[in-house]
């Protein structure tokens, strides 16, 4: 085959399709990927129109009226503040997407620089590299997070993601490393240094694009997971301070047991949210794998 | 002369003292964040009595005899969060300790409902002519849990210890006990051998003798006592570690019940003592469960809670709930204490916190106008009646209405006035640039602002007020909240980036002195607020032989509170009402002011 390409370089008749073409049609055929990516994309639409969609300034408490039931002023009551619970929903979108976004950004930043470097040379770098992730696995996650948080003067949503990403990159460091070590024993990085190639150009150029697949499907994934540590931080009170409305700081309300009971429009509004959020984006995480799975059948 | 009576200001109080008192001392955790757990108090205490207070008290009292008191029965009662485990009286910090020592432990006199000394351990004692000198009449067939007799050596081994060079380096916060004690400064230096402040005439009567004349002498003798058979050989500054702390059958007292058994941060057995010199109590046994705020209503609903004591109580906004269920009695009482936000003065190196003369001012906040806009901006109605459910009253001086040094006509009222507050600000110079002020300067203007995590109710007033004080053009910048006692260390030490914080005191006490945390000269004087006239009305309405006179210490507090709403060191929010909880075959319960334990042997449960 090899030998037919070299001599003959283009004599195709039909167009045969190109890996990402084939990879986009096998996602297409994953149901429930499609609905992750529809979810999301109404999600995302939410977070964008939301000062369209919210009828009330969701930081302005209003003293008088907390605890509202849902009336045609409060869609959805009102919070132990008096601040409507339904502009905190829609702009709690724009705070829990962002920070699972550019979170999952800055994350895979780390990870994709040092599980290059260490899955490329090796050696004292890769050992050193991974004992480093070694350590911050073994750290207690959350007691880091919460020893930080409770240092530093203000949390801002800023200051939040990198706190999370600094904390969270060892395990898709470690994943890359693995993906580009394998990477090295392919004859074409063999031929690539070779030729001359620098270590820059392997890696930008042969490395990464190889990679994209394991690269874009753990990103997915890691989103999901910063969503929920986001949540999570929040509700236990060491996520973004209130007034910022954020889905994990409104699940927060229902730590008492009244709320709970008689204020399910207080706190199942924003849990179903991270819960649909989560889902669709692991739905679209397992739909990216199996799409670039390329021993998986069409 | 028995007209002043005094405060046994053990309870909260001392659980605040404790962690604004022990940097070092860290075993607090997050039992402080309750809401009356971090914060500093007031010792002294007299009082007449507070009307208030009690008719609210007595109107709810519903336990009357449903029959003659049974004998037998065991009750859980709870709390919010885990004690300390430290059981040594002398060096306890926290409230939730203090539930379980009320029960084992007693002190000389203790506090009727009216706040007024009535006997307990000394069952008379008198004062002479000058108030220098105190004797005690001690009770004589009281036992210790180990069946010894209690003597005045104890009374006389107690203040000695708390006295000792050792305690304070030990963790020891309450030298308030000891300090007024004549000799006091002698042996506390190492100087003198004993205390002459304290002295045992004979086996069943002891004297204490004061440097001056004491108007709160009964408050400053009223410590729990502890034995001296038990702790007599260990030295005072290995106590808190010594086993007798935290050992459950060797936290020998002379109380109604004794600690036979715990699971640390789970639930404390407190077992009755048969030979009870009051006699034998009617319960078998006292739980102390540590439970959760979120299940606990559904606890008293199912029998499984009889009790539910501060700190804490039932949360305002669950107590119709609770009201409703019909095993279930409720009781809401005024607290003594009150929530503020202060102003940080002055600022100062931490090696010499206390001493003025390095104290540097803060600008930002010295202009008394701006105090006063800040008071009219924020919304303190709104936080009574909308985060309290009205459980509580807004605060214009630092006295509640549960005191008696209470008189609503005396402070200036400030009350929500957003007009009011641009009016003012305008006048002084603080012009619009953008959407906030700018200082009288023109430079940028931002005041920050720092609160503790626990008392959910004060957590959310933080960004309301960070709010209202946005809405008149004032730039705050709110901080994230931290633990209670790493706020409460950051508001000890000095932060020079700190210009607001809230807090709160916790005054077990029916005595309103202030001094304690408002003295310039005060440790616990937070807002590092140093103004002459407001310190001498103080210290006036304390100084004997005037003080004496409760009319007149009344007219100097009157004086203190509208020198105080002129210049606002710290503007008051406002004190919460606590909502006390029972099952309804729970009998016998009288509910104080400042407690509800110490009658425990009088409880009896209907079966």
């Amino acid at each position: 085959m090899e030998k037919s390409q070299s001599t003959n370089p283009t004599p195709e008749v039909e167009k045969s399709k190109s890996p990402l073409q084939l990879a986009m049609r096998r996602f297409l055929r994953n149901r429930l990927a499609v609905a992750g990516i529809v979810i999301i994309i109404i999600m995302v639409s939410i977070a964008v129109f939301a000062p369209l969609l919210a009828q009330h300034d969701p930081r302005q408490s209003d003293l008088i009226n907390v605890m509202q039931k849902p009336s045609g002023e409060n869609w959805l009551g009102t919070d132990s503040s008096g601040r409507d619970n339904f502009s905190r929903l829609v702009y709690g979108s724009q705070v829990s997407l962002l920070i699972g976004f550019f979170a999952m950004l800055f994350t895979l930043a780390i990870g994709v620089v040092l599980g290059s470097l260490s899955g490329f040379y090796g050696g004292k770098v890769d050992s050193f590299i991974m004992r480093a992730a070694d350590l911050m696995l073994i750290f207690p996650f959350l007691l880091l997070v919460l020893t930080v948080m409770a240092i530093l003067d203000r949390v801002t949503i800023g200051i939040f993601i990198t706190i999370i990403a600094l904390t969270t990159w060892p395990n898709i460091t470690r994943i890359l490393r693995g993906t580009f070590l394998s990477l090295r024993e392919k004859e074409y990085i063999i031929g690539a240094r070779s030729i001359g190639c620098s270590d820059l150009r392997i890696i930008v150029k042969h490395f990464l694009p190889n990679a994209v697949g394991p690269i874009i499907v753990n990103a997915t994934i890691m989103m999901a997971t910063l969503i929920i540590i986001e949540s999570g931080l929040s509700f236990i009170g060491f996520g973004i301070p209130q007034p910022t409305p954020t889905w994990g700081n409104m699940v927060t309300e229902a730590r008492s047991l009244r709320v709970l009971t008689q204020h399910p429009e207080a706190w199942v509004p924003p849990g179903l949210a991270i819960l649909l959020t989560v889902l669709a984006i692991n739905f679209i995480g397992d739909g990216l794998r199996d799409a670039f799975d390329t021993k998986s059948k069409m | 002369m028995k007209k002043s009576t005094w405060l046994i200001s053990v309870l909260l109080l001392s659980s605040s003292m404790a962690l604004a008192a022990c940097g070092d001392n860290n075993a607090e955790g997050p039992d402080n964040d309750e809401t009356d757990g971090q914060e500093a108090i007031n010792e002294q205490n007299n009082n007449e009595s507070n009307e208030d207070g009690n008719n609210n008290g007595n109107d709810n009292e519903n336990n009357e005899p449903a029959g003659e008191a049974q004998s037998g029965g065991t009750i859980t009662a709870g709390m919010y969060s885990a004690p300390d485990h430290q059981f040594n009286p002398l060096f306890y910090t926290t409230a939730y300790d203090a539930n379980i020592l009320d029960l084992t432990f007693e002190s000389l006199v203790k506090q009727d409902e009216n706040l007024e000394f009535i006997p307990s351990l000394a069952h008379d004692w008198e004062f002479n002519d000058e108030f220098t000198e105190l004797t005690y009449y001690l009770e004589e067939d009281v036992t210790w849990h180990d069946g010894e007799p209690f003597t005045a050596d104890d009374v006389v081994f107690t203040y000695t210890s708390i006295a000792d060079p050792d305690y304070v380096s030990a963790g020891g916060v309450r030298t308030n006990y000891a300090s007024t004690l004549l000799g006091y400064e002698d042996y506390v230096a190492g100087d003198a051998d004993t205390l002459e402040g304290v002295e045992a005439i004979d086996d069943h009567t002891v004297q204490f003798t004061f440097t001056d004349p004491n108007i709160k002498a009964l408050a400053d003798t009223s410590f729990y006592i502890v034995a001296e058979h038990i702790l007599g050989d260990i030295p005072v500054g290995e106590m808190a570690e010594h086993s007798s702390a935290y050992t459950a059958d060797e936290i020998i007292g002379t109380g109604p019940f004794n600690l036979t058994d715990y699971q640390e941060g789970e639930q404390y057995i407190l077992d009755s003592y048969e030979d009870y010199w009051q006699g034998a109590p009617y319960l078998d046994s006292v739980v102390w469960q540590v439970v959760d705020e979120a299940i606990m209503t559904g606890m008293l609903q199912n029998d499984e809670l009889h009790l539910l004591n501060r700190p804490g109580g039932v949360p305002a906004a669950d107590a119709d709930d609770v009201e409703a269920m019909e095993n279930v009695e409720i009781l809401e009482m005024q607290d003594l204490g009150y929530q503020y936000m202060a102003f940080k003065h002055h600022h100062g190196p931490n090696d010499s916190l206390l001493d003025k003369d390095t104290w540097v001012p803060n600008e930002k906040v010295q202009d008394v106008e701006l105090r006063r806009a800040i008071a009219h901006a924020i919304n303190r109605e709104g936080f009574v009646d909308g985060l309290m459910y009205g459980a509580g009253q807004v605060m214009h001086a630092t006295f509640p209405e549960a005191s008696w040094a209470y008189n609503e006509d005396a402070p200036i009222k400030y009350d929500y006035d957003v007009d009011r507050a641009n009016e003012i600000l305008d006048e002084a110079g603080y012009e619009w640039d953008g959407d906030f002020r700018t200082n009288p300067e023109g430079g940028e203007f931002t005041l920050n602002l720092d609160y503790p995590t626990g008392n959910e109710i004060r957590e959310r007033v933080a960004p309301i007020i960070q709010e209202n004080l946005q809405e008149v053009g004032i730039q705050v910048n709110l901080n994230s909240p931290r633990e209670a006692s790493a706020h409460f260390d950051r508001v000890e030490e000095n932060d020079t980036e700190m210009d607001m914080f809230l807090a709160g005191w916790s005054l077990a006490s029916g005595d309103p002195d202030p001094s304690g945390y408002f003295l310039s000269t005060a440790a616990y004087n937070y807002p590092r607020y140093d103004d002459e006239t407001f310190d001498q009305l103080m210290l006036e309405a304390i100084t004997a032989p005037d003080a004496f006179d409760q009319d007149y210490r009344e007219e100097k507090y009157n004086e203190w509170s509208e020198y105080f709403s002129e210049q606002l060191p710290v503007i008051p929010l406002y004190s919460q009402n606590v909502i006390y909880a029972h099952n309804a075959n729970l009998h016998g319960i009288t509910f104080k002011t400042h407690q509800i334990l110490d009658d425990a042997h009088l409880w009896w449960l209907e079966q």
